[in-house]
């Protein structure tokens, strides 16, 4: 239960736990931007190195962030799979039926592969050393600018941190329900699966009527509270940036700086398959050994 | 100037079915600065719907209701109402808003717009006055219902509210968590001189209590010191509620012919009067 409100988070009081949440979700956004300009296994390698670096520093055990590849394995493997055998540029290594290998193809397939763990574990490290709640502090600062155009930004956000808060209630409240349901003879794990969806309807119904007096209570209680009693709210705690979360930021601009110069600078010739500073470390190894 | 003065509030509801029922009729209470007042009154009987006038979250169709005098129906001055009048609500998960203890408990001060040095020593101060010092970092989920209702206390603590209503707060708790949350209840009565407004169906609950308020069918009933409330036993019967047990007891044993003597509202003073009669 304790793990439905705290999401993927992985307590270990490191300096990338400690960093301004404003300041990591905003390197979260950068980073997914700029992995889409990783070209080159060169870049790949950089992004690696940079993943490895903010998993060590995080004390974030290996297992916990392949835990995160796990759900989209499916995905990668079924995408990976349609690439390799349909695209068709580039010289054909095999070919059968409707399906061919090209060289190209390979190299677009181990890319799009990489492009999409590496996606996948940089945003999990932000939920892996961030809380929902520090989360919903930072989205609620960095949206303050919205306030003029009359956005209730306050009003989100108090509304994101309820619904975090009444997770693990609702859970525990749904367990309740089955087990009262079940105790009925109702049946939720046998049967065809249109019966197994029927079946979740005593589940539901009971759990949604319960939502809305439990909404209409927490109203009169943010109401006792003086809650909209001032528009110049206070907030107890206070985001603040501070050197770290400048080394932060020196740090993924200097990745983003050798993703962009790999992606944009370093050319390579329309007919290799290699690209950007690939081409020339594939030459300066060609001249080594032959 | 009165704490609470309510003067002939009347308020009825509509039923789905298109009936309309009369929850509060034409009721009148004072209620003093410091005083500790038990509710009392079986389901139904209007109870929470008085708790709802006092902080303005119902104001009454017809009569008044001042808190410090000021007046519920003055909309413009609704928050001083309620920054002067916490209200602690029945059941604890409902009234939890933040997933941590000193989030949930700095809400009410932050909406005050209080300066963020102030809200921090409120926050520490609830948070000792109800005795979960320890529990500030913690997540309230895995707490039993009588911390729970203590944080939601601190919650209104800080807010530094002159009276603290306490609708039915303990009816969802087990035995021990009655006792704790009764027990912060008289202490803030005590030490904070804030003023309780404690509205429960337990009788033993209201036994300590300055005054004892009973509600039946939408009207107070009758409104006395303990002592005077329990000895009118007819009253209470008619009005659906219990006699507090050692009282219950007392007055059985009276019947089989023990003199027992004074009002016994308590165990301690049933079992005394007990060993000082049958020696």
């Amino acid at each position: 239960m304790r793990d439905m409100a705290f999401g993927q988070y992985y307590p270990t009081n490191s300096p990338i736990h400690k960093l301004d949440p404003r300041a990591k979700l905003i390197f979260s956004l950068l980073f997914m931007i700029f992995i889409f300009f990783a070209k080159s296994y060169t870049a790949f390698f950089y992004v690696i190195i940079f993943l490895s670096a903010v998993t060590i520093i995080a004390k974030i055990p290996l297992k916990i962030v392949l835990k995160s590849l796990k759900l989209v394995l499916f995905l990668l493997i079924f995408t990976g799979l349609i690439n390799l055998f349909l695209y068709n540029e580039g010289r054909v290594l095999a070919h059968w039926w409707v399906f061919t290998i090209t060289d190209r193809g390979i190299d677009f397939t181990i890319k799009l592969a990489l492009r999409l763990s590496l996606l996948i574990i940089g945003t999990s490290m932000l939920a892996l050393t961030t809380t929902p709640m520090e989360l919903t502090d930072a989205i609620e600062s960095l949206l303050k600018p919205l306030k003029y155009i009359k956005v209730p930004v306050h009003d989100i956000a108090i509304t994101m941190s309820i619904a975090l808060r009444f997770i693990p209630t609702l859970m525990e409240e749904t367990d309740k329900i089955i087990a009262a349901q079940k105790a009925r003879g109702a049946a939720f794990d046998t049967g065809k699966v249109h019966e197994r969806v029927k079946s979740m309807i005593p589940i539901l119904i009971p759990l949604f009527v319960s939502s809305f007096r439990r909404a209409d209570e927490l109203a009169d209680a943010l109401d006792a509270r003086c809650y909209n009693a001032t528009k110049n709210r206070t907030k107890m705690k206070k985001l603040t940036f501070t050197y770290r979360d400048l080394v932060a930021f020196f740090v993924i601009s200097v990745l983003i700086v050798l993703i962009m110069l790999d992606c944009y600078l370093t050319k390579s010739p329309a007919e290799s398959i290699f690209f950007g500073t690939d081409y020339y470390i594939v030459n300066l190894l060609k001249s080594w050994i032959g | 100037m009165k704490a609470i003065h309510i003067n002939g509030a009347t308020l009825e509801y509509k039923t789905q079915t298109g009936g309309i029922v009369r929850a509060l009729n034409n009721v009148s209470l004072d209620v003093e600065d410091g005083e500790f007042i038990a509710l009392l009154g079986h389901n139904g009987s209007g109870k929470s719907t008085l708790a709802k006038i006092l902080n303005g979250l119902l104001i009454p169709r017809l009569g008044d209701v001042e808190i410090f005098g000021v007046n519920t129906k003055d909309s413009s001055k609704i928050f001083e109402i309620r920054s002067n009048i916490g209200m602690v609500f029945q059941n604890p998960d409902n009234q939890m808003i933040a997933s941590i203890v000193e989030d949930d408990i700095a809400f009410g001060p932050e909406n005050l717009g209080i300066p963020r040095e102030e809200i921090i020593k409120r926050v520490d101060w609830a948070l000792e006055k109800v005795g979960m010092s320890e529990h500030k970092k913690a997540t309230p989920f895995k707490m039993s219902g009588g911390q729970k209702q203590r944080i939601a206390i601190a919650g209104i603590l800080a807010i530094k509210p002159r009276i603290i209503v306490f609708d039915e707060s303990t009816a969802m708790l087990d035995p021990q968590g009655r006792k704790e949350v009764l027990e912060v209840a008289k202490q803030l009565n005590k030490e904070e001189n804030i003023t309780i407004i404690w509205i429960t169906h337990y009788m033993d609950e209201a036994v300590d209590a300055d005054r004892v308020a009973i509600m039946n069918d939408a009207r107070i009933v009758a409104i006395d010191t303990p002592q005077n409330i329990f000895r009118r036993t007819d009253l209470i019967e008619s009005a659906g509620l219990d006699l507090p047990l050692p009282l219950a007891i007392a007055n059985s044993l009276r019947e089989i012919g023990l003199p027992l003597e004074g009002d016994i509202l308590t165990e301690k003073a049933l079992e005394e009067e007990l060993c000082k009669t049958l020696k």
